[in-house]
């Protein structure tokens, strides 16, 4: 359950982003496929986070980030997974683009009250 | 509503004093790993063949849910360990290394093995400031744990498959499990031991010596 200990930084994270001083509404995290990382647990350690914050009404946003590679030939491609070759070469040497990361895209605040 | 766009890392906290360990280690000649493998699959007997081996030039921080079992054992083979209880945490973090090998005499050493908390998903994403990951598998767990936790082994720079020596003894596809490593890791390192028979360790001891 390292989704607690991630949502923990997350929103630790938004509520220093927002200036505390403003509401937060939203939470936007994109989730790589290769993050090790449910989108379910997430969703549901990032809500009891915001509720232990006093931030019931705040919507947690999650967007899953697939696993994109680019294999030696150059071809940069989705991976549905990692066990599968190239489709263009047929080689599995490729470094991972996107997909490992959980990335904390942004925060929603409410306007200032001023 | 007003929108702030931050694109930042959800262990940024974690990262920061990850880079501040490996500028550690650094400094100091260390070559540090993260071994990371399911409980029991042998990565404390791993770490006391090595600790023998190396005489003392090696140093091992293990984390485990409870007690410090592990720290003491492989402190009987004369090396530095400490323990770091996480009282339920599923791994490690970058804080409880650095407050862990404070305690330690970095300069004494070539290597420093930190042994995770024995789990194949959490630890493997989390940034210890190792320099290297190694995964380690056993042949008791069945053949497909790369297939089942790939997020691992994308990012381990050596496998072990230990206890080799009941490779005949269990329903286990050897050659499987080295075309899987190779797939989702190319060049990837594997080592296969037995770790209660003390054999295949050879080759993991020149690596580390090349590895340094």
């Amino acid at each position: 359950m390292h989704e607690l200990s991630l949502s923990e930084g997350i929103v630790r994270t938004a509520l220093a982003a927002s200036g505390r001083e403003r509401r937060v509404t939203a939470i936007a995290v994109q989730v790589g496929a290769l993050s090790a990382v449910n989108l379910s647990s997430l969703e549901f350690c990032m809500r009891l986070v915001l509720d232990e914050n006093g931030l019931e009404h705040a919507e947690v946003r999650l967007t899953p980030v697939p696993a994109v590679v680019e294999c030696e030939c150059g071809l940069r491609y989705e991976a549905k997974d990692m066990f599968s070759p190239c489709p263009e070469c047929g080689s599995f040497f490729r470094d991972v683009i996107e997909g490992k990361d959980v990335t904390i895209e942004y925060v929603e605040v409410e306007d200032g009250q001023d | 509503m007003a929108r702030i766009d931050l694109n930042r890392s959800a262990q940024e906290s974690n990262n920061v004093i990850a880079a501040r360990n490996r500028d550690l280690f650094a400094g100091c000649g260390v070559y540090a790993m993260n071994m990371i493998g399911s409980p029991g699959c042998g990565k404390t007997s791993i770490l006391e063949h090595t600790a023998d081996h190396f005489d003392g030039r090696v140093a091992a921080v293990i984390g485990d849910v409870k007690t410090a079992f592990d720290a003491e054992r492989v402190a009987e083979h004369g090396i530095q360990a400490r323990a770091i209880e996480t009282g339920g945490s599923c791994h490690l973090n970058a804080a409880q290394v650095a407050a862990a090998v404070e305690e330690l005499d970095l300069d004494a050493l070539d290597f420093l093995f930190i042994e995770n908390v024995g789990n194949l998903v959490c630890p493997s994403t989390f940034d210890l400031g190792e320099n290297a990951k190694v995964a380690v598998l056993s042949v008791p767990e069945g053949d497909e744990k790369i297939r089942k936790y790939p997020a691992l082994f994308v990012r381990a720079d050596v496998v072990f498959i230990n206890k080799v020596d009941l490779v005949d003894r269990c329903p286990y596809d050897l050659e499987r499990v080295r075309e899987d490593a190779r797939k989702v890791r190319p060049g990837v390192r594997i080592f296969e031991t037995s770790a209660t028979q003390g054999t295949g360790f050879e080759p993991w001891f020149d690596y580390l010596r090349s590895a340094r």
